[in-house]
């Protein structure tokens, strides 16, 4: 690098962030100051940065719960316990989770993925306790219809559409799993795999046009 | 209960989490959401059979905001069309370039104000993996891996603003700014300005297509402009640096 570029790389230079996608200089310094140089104080042991950091926990918590508090009904008394365990999962061992963060992406997306794996995983523990505790369910019962011939039914229409998935490509699956597993739109989905939302719809078109088709000779 | 409902109601318990091998890293998938690095073959194989990765992916999806680039669909008179007026400005450029002398060691962008010793200007680098560094001229080639570089000179202030973007047929690459409805990159001026290299390089992967990429440099142009003329296939009033993009 020569003398006269240094004004404007300056201190980005040898900063974590060096090599990411362009950005306009106002966004590159409000970023650096916003997600690394945070991550850095906080690592350098500035315990309020991490003040900071923290509504940014909370409001990844909420999203992560508001998904997870469907998925596991039995937990909805323990909402506080998890909240209090993602914390302690990001501040013990010195920021040890915290300073994985290498910002490659925005802080605020990398911990709503934090959040969701931390507390995913403690939501599976408290759960499988619990199912300990309680002793075995027959899942047959948990179904509402109470005509057994209407289980019966609904029984077999979901094994038909388990096999049908099971036997899908990767790919086919993956988008399986992001439109009604997931819940996300064409336009995330396109963004995730890095394709078009026009893409992702003639794709989905496609594979819903081959899944009823199956789905019928099933039947 | 229709095929959507079906899938609505049995997509977890058939999509049973069956992987093996370690997960994939939070910030990749992060990333991932936010659309400045798609998810990889490998990647969509894990995620079709983890769905701890999953649900960290949608998490993520769901709190990243949305890129507003678009992907435009040319129109069957365009696709039709494009072919032609591509063969006849390849023949125009042929003609003018036998006409007029080439740069040899960099290209440069002059701006439209001042003569060639004070006019604003744009040199495009590219940078290999293993950190070398070149001058880009048109016609060159560009690999997956290497990132693309800017560095501008303005002493005499006859530019404001910079806008760079790239086009490759398809999508509008975004530089500066980085994305759409961002602001052009204010210059500075003076006689530090002389080549000032812009903070942020662009890495070439696999969201860039393989083939031709042009790069447009524009003085005082609004971004927005450049890159609704670029996808109309408009003229436009920016110069452009044709390169070769291998994967």
């Amino acid at each position: 690098m020569s003398a006269s570029e240094a004004p404007l790389v300056g201190h980005f230079a040898e900063s974590r962030l060096a090599g990411r996608p362009s950005m306009l200089v106002s966004e590159v310094c409000r970023m650096a100051d916003r997600d690394v140089d945070l991550i850095e104080r906080i690592a350098a042991g500035d315990a309020s940065a991490y003040m900071l950091v923290q509504p940014e926990v909370h409001r990844a918590f909420e999203q992560v719960w508001a998904r997870l508090v469907h998925q596991f009904k039995d937990l909805k008394g323990d909402r506080a316990d998890l909240l209090q365990s993602l914390e302690m999962h990001l501040v013990r061992n010195e920021y040890r989770v915290l300073r994985t963060f290498r910002g490659d992406a925005r802080l605020s997306t990398w911990l709503h993925a934090v959040a969701m794996r931390h507390v995913r995983r403690e939501a599976i523990k408290l759960s499988k306790r619990r199912q300990r505790e309680r002793g075995p369910v027959d899942t047959d019962h948990v179904d509402p219809a109470t005509d057994p011939e209407v289980r019966a039914v609904r029984a077999s229409q979901r094994r038909q559409v388990q096999r049908t998935l099971q036997a899908l490509s990767e790919d086919e699956r993956c988008l399986v799993a992001m439109f009604y597993e997931q819940g996300l739109d064409a336009s995330q989905v396109a963004t995730c795999l890095g394709i078009s939302p026009a893409g992702v719809r003639m794709r989905k078109k496609r594979l819903l046009a081959r899944l009823q088709d199956k789905l019928k000779g099933a039947r | 209960m229709s095929l959507q409902d079906d899938l609505h109601s049995h997509a977890r318990a058939a999509l049973e989490d069956e992987a093996e091998g370690p997960h994939l890293d939070d910030e990749r998938l992060a990333q991932a959401a936010e659309g400045t690095r798609p998810l990889q073959r490998a990647e969509r194989a894990h995620l079709s059979r983890c769905a701890e990765c999953r649900d960290v992916l949608a998490v993520a999806a769901m709190a990243a905001p949305q890129p507003a680039a678009q992907v435009i669909t040319p129109r069957r008179w365009l696709r039709t069309a494009v072919p032609i007026l591509a063969a006849a400005a390849g023949a125009l450029f042929m003609v003018s370039r036998a006409s007029t002398p080439q740069p040899t060691s960099e290209y440069q962008v002059r701006g439209q104000q001042g003569g060639p010793a004070e006019a604003a200007s744009v040199t495009f680098l590219a940078t290999d993996p293993d950190g070398r560094r070149r001058d880009l001229v048109n016609g060159a080639t560009v690999r997956y891996g290497e990132r693309l570089g800017f560095r501008y000179g303005n002493p005499n202030g006859a530019a404001q603003t910079v806008t760079l973007l790239g086009w490759d047929g398809q999508t509008v690459h975004w530089y500066y700014p980085n994305e759409e409805g961002g602001a052009a990159m204010k210059l500075q001026k003076g006689p530090k300005a002389q080549s000032l290299r812009l903070p942020w390089d662009d890495r070439i992967g696999p969201e860039y297509k393989a083939g031709h990429l042009s790069l447009f440099a524009a003085f005082d142009t609004d971004p927005g402009v450049l890159a609704k003329a670029l996808r109309h296939g408009d003229a436009v009033n920016a110069t452009e640096l044709r390169l070769r993009v291998l994967p």
